[in-house]
């Protein structure tokens, strides 16, 4: 099958047809804001008479070649006016086109985007949502999350409430692949999850894959984040800032020169939980002589400088920072009197502790030609957790003299240089060809202890207990072509072959990807698609949240590359190119899949990781609803998804539900998501959000059975209860639903800037959710005894919050 | 202003916990059937009801209404009779090694439950390599007006190698178990005194293969005193198992009133100690059991980040355990000296 494939990517290549190339002249060029000069991405360009077209790459550039002889060229982008041009083509040519963004109470027809990911486009499975769109999502706490805007579209499963948890058809939470400017972050988590990392400021533009994954991309199971950055106003200064209950955020963008060849945009934010709670940590401990000084608080910090050489060179550099902080002081003084003799002590204790991502992108974009575009990035990207905690004693009295100093420090992580170089190629109007490489250099930190101790009592110590560090060289090679076989038929063929070599074991794998789309009518169309991937890392992880403990370890003998296979179908309509429906099945089987062997726990340090776990493999299928519209004075979309996920672990001496089929953690069969945001005028616009779906799994013991049967080897008998568990994951929580409404209330100046007042309230009609259930024993007044009860907690009724912000 | 910030942090928090109860729909009570099957004893089950967890009872009631029968290979041999209103039933049948039997009980109220087993056959096994030096500190007699006991302090040291003869082509399953005898022999009373301690080891061989195969003892301590292991890396072989002892403990040997005789006698005991290996092969099933019921009880009250355990259970239609061991035991050569001091407390008047 494989050989097949290549052999018939290569036939595309080669079998350009020269004859057509012979009479035909290329357009190509850039698509952008005409207010800020922003690329746009996936921004479409069409031939209205012949019907060939084509979209924006990642940078904003396109490239369309036609027949010579009178053209009409109309460009679009999803909340832009579209511009039509109509020229004699007879040469090549150059056309950098500025649309406008429309005004959405302007009843004016703005054309959806349907060349790349609608009716038009061969793909499928992934969706694209405005960032506009995403700040009109209610959040919790007002704070705008991207991540939690995605977990409601179709296809993705949020795990435990209120947290960024991301599952994308029955995957696992590390098999995603998170990209900022086109590098992975390995944590995308702030505060354990409640937040994401992604500040949606700085955002331009959000694409999610969800399968029928183009050979571009890879190293990851189950989904792909393409997140791109805003390269900043080449016009004018322009910021804004906001106040909310959590965090402050300050984004400022504008021109470095005056022609507006250099650009630059900085967005910051930084949270103030420290900050309210210093005074009333102070007030609570007046007078005492133990003093704690404890706080935590995140930030986040993404910049970027662009500089236009000509019109073929562009150089980008993209920056992002972002650390959690956990620090604590604890001091206690005292000076007393014991008997006769006074003693004077002191004791200090430091906790500090601090997890973030580190990214840096360097990126040099180069048309080489009209039909020939380039991108090379260097990359740096790291994510480290530092863990310290120290501890000093002393006491001093006539009798005694003590002096101690203890520090442990612990620290683990992974860091990533790559470098990568894509083509893109425009050969003629029925191929568009991309094609790269990408080389990695993996250093993983599985996680060191270092224990210092000096003191006049004491042995010194200087240790340091933990694996030393990995290194891993990972190389992707891939190429893809979009192919317009007939005016009704689209391909996209594709193959990603990647490599990994890691302490004397090598992998690599090829993975053919290949994507149909058949266009019935102008508004219907059906696609297919089938992907092959693989994975070289694993996220050491057994928990519903975020830990920064949790670990991203490389694929070793025993733990083997896992691999997936997906295929997928759906139907495509689009309404009077104001609303876009899809429906798609997709079934997808899943190797190598790692688990937790029952009992073990990442905190455990008794054993290695590779011991912990247990290799399996897994299956999901399912069948996913969506209606999204993104232009008008309402927009928003309705999702619902069913589906069915499940993990089998039979291998000898690794079985887990004793080698029985079992739901995956993240097993839900019914999801249902409705978004609404509407515009009443200019001043004021309101957004709500319902969601629905089943619970979540849990492993829950129903039953509780004697079990004093150990009598060959003590030859006693013990009555001990012990728990019956069934299956693995045996039990859901109840149904789970909630609705958040959102009011946005804008007052505008004379000077082009705006204050905006936000009123959140998440989980409007205080639907007591469960967030973790447990029993106990309470006492009961009516019968004068205690009883077992299961309870749940809700830690998210209902939540009000403002916040401000001003745009300038 | 301090005021303002106490109640904007208040309201936060009392936001962030709201306990609930919860309905949840009552599972029925399942037929537990335990059953452990040796080689050369009666065969004998045990029946008790399953309660649902959010029960208030505190022990399990027994079945004692229950038609159990056995049966071999495809043939009924036997209707099982009970013995105790615990609910157990015995059967009159003796097993051999390689017998197939088969347990059904019904009883109203429960879905009948049934499970097979094939009773195993004696482990097989060379003759222990020992260099354990054992030394009798000190031999107490303390008392109290309560009771009187007879202390015997033993240091216990040296290597134990253990040739495991597997058989090949089976995945089988061992627990191996080393015990300290001691015998105090009065002369004047005709009065022998038998002890056995559970004698805890350590080893560093690879069949102790992970966090659940060794096993901690019921008394809380962490030293190993069951070592459960597959064959996994010898199967087929005979197996060099070595394993360490190090000891130092007391004995206490509880109230006899002949005891007590002799002891007002003034007539000082003859001890004699040592050391026994017991190997005991495991069915599978008692293998898993026991990994999970380990592994249960290593991570109560860490739920929060620790995968929950299921005890393994093999009993179709209800839960609980069939398994059978076969077992086997030597004693090992124990060169003792003695650094021994006696001494005797003064004696309680005797209580009657």
């Amino acid at each position: 099958m494989q050989k097949y494939l290549i052999i018939a990517t290569a036939c595309c290549l080669l079998n350009m047809d020269a004859a057509m190339a012979a009479q035909n002249y290329t357009i190509s060029g850039y698509i952008t804001d005409r207010l800020t000069g922003e690329t746009l991405i996936g921004a479409s360009v069409a031939e209205t008479t012949a019907k060939r077209g084509t979209v924006t790459n990642s940078y904003g550039f396109y490239s369309l070649t036609l027949s010579g002889g009178k053209v009409s060229l109309q460009y679009s982008y999803v909340g832009y006016l579209p511009q039509t041009i109509s020229l004699d083509l007879s040469k090549d040519t150059v056309i950098t086109v500025r649309l406008e963004e429309s005004n959405v109470l302007q009843e004016v027809t703005i054309t959806a985007n349907q060349q790349n990911l609608g009716v038009e486009g061969t793909q499928m499975s992934a969706i694209s949502v405005p960032v506009a769109q995403i700040k009109a999502i209610p959040a919790l706490l007002g704070e705008v999350d991207l991540i939690k805007s995605l977990q409601l579209l179709p296809g993705v499963q949020s795990g435990t409430e209120g947290f960024t948890g991301f599952y994308v058809r029955g995957g696992g939470p590390d098999e995603n692949l998170f990209l900022l400017d086109g590098v992975p972050l390995y944590n995308i988590n702030h505060a354990a999850g409640f937040f994401s990392v992604f500040n949606a400021d700085a955002i331009k533009n959000v694409t999610l894959y969800k399968g029928g994954f183009p050979a571009r991309f890879g190293s990851r199971l189950s989904s792909v984040l393409d997140i791109r950055m805003n390269d900043g106003n080449n016009k004018q200064l322009h910021g804004n800032f906001s106040i909310g209950l959590i965090s402050s955020k300050l984004n400022v963008e504008g021109p470095l020169d005056k022609a507006g060849k250099t650009t630059y945009n900085v967005s910051a934010r930084r949270t103030y939980f420290d900050v309210l709670s210093k005074p009333l940590i102070k007030y609570v401990q007046r007078g005492n002589s133990e003093q704690v000084d404890a706080g935590y608080y995140f930030y986040d910090i993404n910049a970027k400088v662009s500089h236009k050489f000509s019109d073929k060179d562009r150089l980008y550099l993209s920056f992002y920072m972002g650390d959690d902080v956990i620090g604590m002081d604890y001091s206690e003084k005292e000076d007393y009197w014991d008997g006769s003799t006074r003693v004077k002590s002191s004791d200090k204790m430091a906790m500090d502790w601090h997890w973030g991502n580190l990214l840096a992108v360097l990126r040099w974009n180069r048309v080489i030609n009209n039909k020939l575009f380039m991108n090379i990035t260097a990359n740096y990207t790291r994510y480290r957790f530092n863990m310290g905690i120290g501890q000093t004693h002393s006491l001093h009295s006539a009798d005694d003299d003590e002096d101690s100093d203890v520090h442990l420090t612990y620290k683990s992580g992974i860091e990533d240089f790559s470098s990568k170089a894509e083509f893109d190629y425009a050969p003629n109007p029925n191929h568009d060809v991309k094609f790269g490489s990408e080389m990695v250099r993996h250093t993983f930190r599985p996680g060191v202890f270092v224990a210092k101790a000096t003191g006049n009592d004491e042995t010194p110590m200087d240790t340091v207990v933990g694996d030393s560090n990995i290194a891993a060289n990972e190389m992707m090679l891939f190429v893809e072509d979009n192919i317009s076989l007939n005016v009704w038929l689209k391909a996209n063929i594709g193959l990603h072959y990647s490599a990994f070599y890691v302490q004397q074991q090598f992998y690599h794998s090829l993975q053919p990807r290949i994507s149909l789309r058949a266009l019935l009518n102008d508004d219907w169309s059906v696609k297919a698609s089938y992907a092959a991937m693989s994975q070289y890392i694993h996220l050491l992880s057994n928990n519903n949240i975020s830990l920064p403990t949790d670990l991203w370890v490389p694929v070793t003998k025993q733990i083997t590359p896992m691999n997936s296979h997906q295929v997928s179908l759906g139907a495509f309509y689009n309404l009077n190119n104001l609303v876009d429906f899809s429906v798609e099945a997709y079934y997808k089987r899943m190797n190598n899949l790692t688990e937790y062997k029952d009992g073990a726990s990442f905190l455990s340090v008794n054993t290695g990781w590779e011991e912990k776990v247990s290799m399996g493999r897994g299956w999901a299928y399912g069948v996913e609803f969506l209606a999204q519209k993104t232009v008008g004075k309402t927009t928003g979309w309705l999702g619902y998804t069913w589906a069915k996920t499940e993990r089998i672990f039979d291998r000898a001496g690794e079985e887990l539900n004793f080698g029985k089929a079992f739901p995956a953690k993240y097993d839900r069969r019914h999801d249902l998501n409705l978004v609404v945001a509407h515009k009443f005028g200019k001043r004021i616009d309101v957004s709500a959000t319902w969601v629905y779906s089943s619970g979540n799994c849990a492993t829950l013991a129903l039953q509780q059975y004697q079990g004093d049967m150990l009598d060959w080897q003590t030859g006693n008998t013990y009555n001990e209860s012990l728990d019956y568990i069934p299956q693995r994951n045996n039990y859901r929580y109840p149904d789970y639903h909630r609705l958040d409404l959102g009011f946005n209330f804008h007052t505008f100046t004379k000077k082009g800037r705006s204050y905006t007042w936000n009123v959140s309230v998440y989980n409007a009609y205080n639907s007591m959710n469960p967030f973790f259930i447990f029993t106990t024993s309470e006492y009961d007044p009516t019968i004068y005894r205690e009883h077992k009860v299961m309870k749940k907690i809700t830690i998210f009724p209902i939540i009000p919050s403002i916040s401000y912000n001003y745009k300038f | 202003m301090k005021r303002i910030l106490f109640f904007m942090l208040l309201s936060l928090g009392y936001a962030c916990e709201n306990n609930i109860e919860f309905d949840a729909e009552e599972t029925q009570p399942l037929i537990t059937l335990k059953s452990l099957l040796t080689p050369g004893s009666k065969v004998s089950v045990q029946l008790t009801a399953s309660r649902f967890f959010l029960s208030d009872d505190e022990g399990f009631n027994s079945i004692y209404n229950a038609t159990v029968v056995l049966w071999k290979d495809d043939s009924l041999i036997d209707t099982m009779s009970l013995t105790s209103f615990y609910g157990n039933y015995e059967s009159s049948y003796i097993p051999k090694g390689g017998d197939k039997l088969t347990v059904k009980a019904e009883a109203p109220g429960y879905d009948p439950v049934s499970c097979s087993a094939e009773v195993l056959h004696q482990p097989e096994w060379g003759e222990i390599t020992s260099n354990i030096q054992a030394t009798q500190r000190e031999i107490d007699f303390p008392a109290n007006d309560r009771w009187l006991t007879l202390d015997v302090f033993t240091d216990l040291k040296g290597d134990l190698i253990v040739p495991i003869k597997d058989t090949p082509g089976v995945r089988e399953y061992y627990a191996l178990q080393v015990y300290l005898k001691t015998t105090a022999r009065f002369q004047g009373a005709s009065y022998t005194l038998n002890v056995s301690l559970p004698i805890p080891y350590t080893s560093n061989d690879l069949v102790f293969d992970d966090l659940t195969t060794q096993f901690s003892g019921f008394d809380d301590d962490d030293d190993t005193q069951y070592g459960i292991f597959s064959d996994d890396l010898f199967d087929g072989q005979t197996y060099p198992l070595k394993i360490n002892v190090a000891f130092s403990g007391v004995e206490n040997y509880f109230p006899y009133d002949q005891l007590a005789a002799i002891l007002e006698a003034d007539e000082t005991p003859v001890i004699h100690q040592s050391v026994y290996v017991r190997l005991n092969k495991l069915s599978e099933s008692c293998y898993l059991f026991s990994k999970s019921v380990q592994a249960s009880r290593a991570t109560e009250g860490l739920d929060l980040f620790y995968e929950p355990i299921q005890i393994y259970s093999n009993i179709e239609g209800g839960v609980g355990l069939i398994g059978s061991y076969a077992t086997t035991e030597q004693q090992v050569e124990v060169s003792v000296s003695s650094a021994t001091s006696s001494s005797k407390s003064p004696l309680p008047a005797k209580k009657r």
